[in-house]
């Protein structure tokens, strides 16, 4: 990928982003089990923006959860920048989410009582940073996203595309690597949404990753990788388009 | 008429040559539809025949465009011209049935036997559309953001593979419940279970 080679490190010495390997997550209702996950391997690497589309109930949302260690899957194994989620403990896991993956839900869990640096401050306090050092970066992170001039804003002053880029700077806080974002277009008209996605593109192309889930096509056509998932399995992913691309092949000469 | 009318809409700011209006009518619409030189005299000859535009000898280059030697036919728009710009932006294009959809009647035709997998035929055509897709949408966050013109014509491709997206979703989606139907009912399945194809 032409992303990775903007980091001084050539791909294969640095360990992925992330990485599953055969990957399987099952729940149990009532009536009995249910297979949310089933054989996954995946790999992201620094610089990647994936895509993770497919039907409801397909899986996008536990694979996610399970790459964050928000969710524990039965077999497989998960390694964040080469780190098994499986050999970390709670406070591990814990650590590793504050300090490594951002994690951006469908609904964004602001905290209505704090402002947008507050709210993008706060897993860095509870990482044990000071306060005066949290709020510094939490609006460095506010001004990737273009809301540095919203930092004393309560979220229910902002718009809802403000809210999701406030939730998207709470992700990156602190020079977090790894992004998960769980449909962050889903509650956002058409523009507010390809705006989000224009910057986790963006981001990917500074040096973080990205998977997404997403239902809409036209957001994940800003991916490098779109991934097919149904029932559980990964049944197809695309390509990244070409480097140098001039999109000639696509055109036709039409008589007129 | 496209090119027709968007010939009229350049000769209507100034008078100009033939492969400047090849070129002004490729960046005015982000360079998505070329247009090659052929086409653009063959055009400008039928207007010229219609009254809509005339030829001027264009003596030396005109100075504001700095452009064409001497000899180079140079074009004006005529009042018949302008009045056909007008009606064109003016009148609503009926939007027509779409041409003829090689997917669609690939699709159609597989239903007819039962040994093709149409629900294959659907995940490879979703997977090859989505990477058009985006190779269209990478190049559309590289272009200049002050192109107006070219964004809008980059969203129009976008959002008309987006609906081709949709599409192909609906039409798994029927095929997987017809099937299931089927199978219901105790009938053979028309078409073989072959969604989880892992690559």
């Amino acid at each position: 990928m032409n992303h990775t080679t903007r980091n001084a490190v050539p791909p294969s010495a640095a360990p992925p982003a992330l990485e599953l390997h055969g990957v399987r997550r099952t729940f149990h209702d009532g009536r009995g089990e249910r297979v949310a996950l089933d054989d996954i391997t995946l790999t992201v690497r620094a610089g990647e923006l994936v895509a993770l589309t497919g039907p409801s109930g397909s899986g996008k949302s536990t694979l996610l959860h399970v790459s964050a260690g928000l969710d524990q899957a039965d077999t497989g194994t998960i390694a964040v920048h080469g780190t098994h989620l499986h050999a970390l403990d709670n406070a591990g896991l814990a650590q590793l989410r504050r300090r490594s993956v951002g994690f951006v839900e469908q609904h964004l869990n602001l905290l209505a009582a704090l402002s947008a640096a507050e709210n993008v401050a706060l897993p860095l306090e509870l990482d044990g940073r000071s306060a005066r050092e949290a709020k510094v970066e939490a609006v460095a992170a506010l001004e990737l996203v273009g809301l540095a001039a919203f930092a004393d804003a309560f979220p229910d002053a902002l718009s809802g595309g403000e809210q999701q880029r406030v939730a998207i700077a709470r992700a990156l806080v602190g020079g977090r690597s790894l992004l998960l974002a769980d449909e962050p277009t889903g509650a956002l008209d058409s523009r507010t949404g390809e705006a989000v996605m224009a910057l986790l593109r963006a981001r990917c192309d500074a040096g973080a990753a990205a998977v997404v889930a997403t239902h809409n096509p036209a957001h994940a056509g800003w991916a490098d990788r779109v991934v097919f998932l149904a029932d559980g399995v990964i049944v197809d992913a695309t390509s990244p388009p070409p480097a140098d691309d001039d999109l000639s092949d696509l055109f036709v000469e039409v008589e007129r | 008429m496209s090119v027709r009318n968007g010939l009229l809409a350049l000769l209507a700011e100034s008078p100009k040559y033939g492969f400047q209006l090849k070129k002004e009518f490729e960046d005015a619409t982000g360079a998505l539809w070329p247009l090659n030189v052929g086409q653009v005299y063959t055009t400008l000859n039928r207007l010229v025949r219609d009254g809509q535009v005339v030829t001027d000898s264009g003596h030396g280059a005109d100075p504001a465009t700095n452009v064409g030697d001497e000899g180079q036919k140079r074009y004006r728009i005529t009042e018949a011209g302008r009045d056909e710009l007008r009606d064109w932006f003016g009148t609503a294009r009926p939007r027509l049935a779409p041409e003829r959809d090689e997917v669609v009647i690939k699709i159609a035709m597989s239903l007819r036997d039962r040994t093709i997998d149409t629900l294959g035929i659907i995940a490879d055509q979703r997977r090859s559309t989505t990477e058009t897709l985006q190779r269209f949408t990478r190049a559309r966050s590289r272009g200049e953001p002050d192109d107006l013109g070219r964004r809008i014509a980059l969203d129009a491709v976008v959002a008309s593979i987006s609906a081709e997206l949709h599409w192909l979703d609906q039409a798994e989606e029927l095929l997987t419940a017809s099937t299931e139907s089927h199978h219901a009912a105790g009938a053979r399945p028309a078409q073989p279970p072959t969604r989880r194809r892992n690559r």
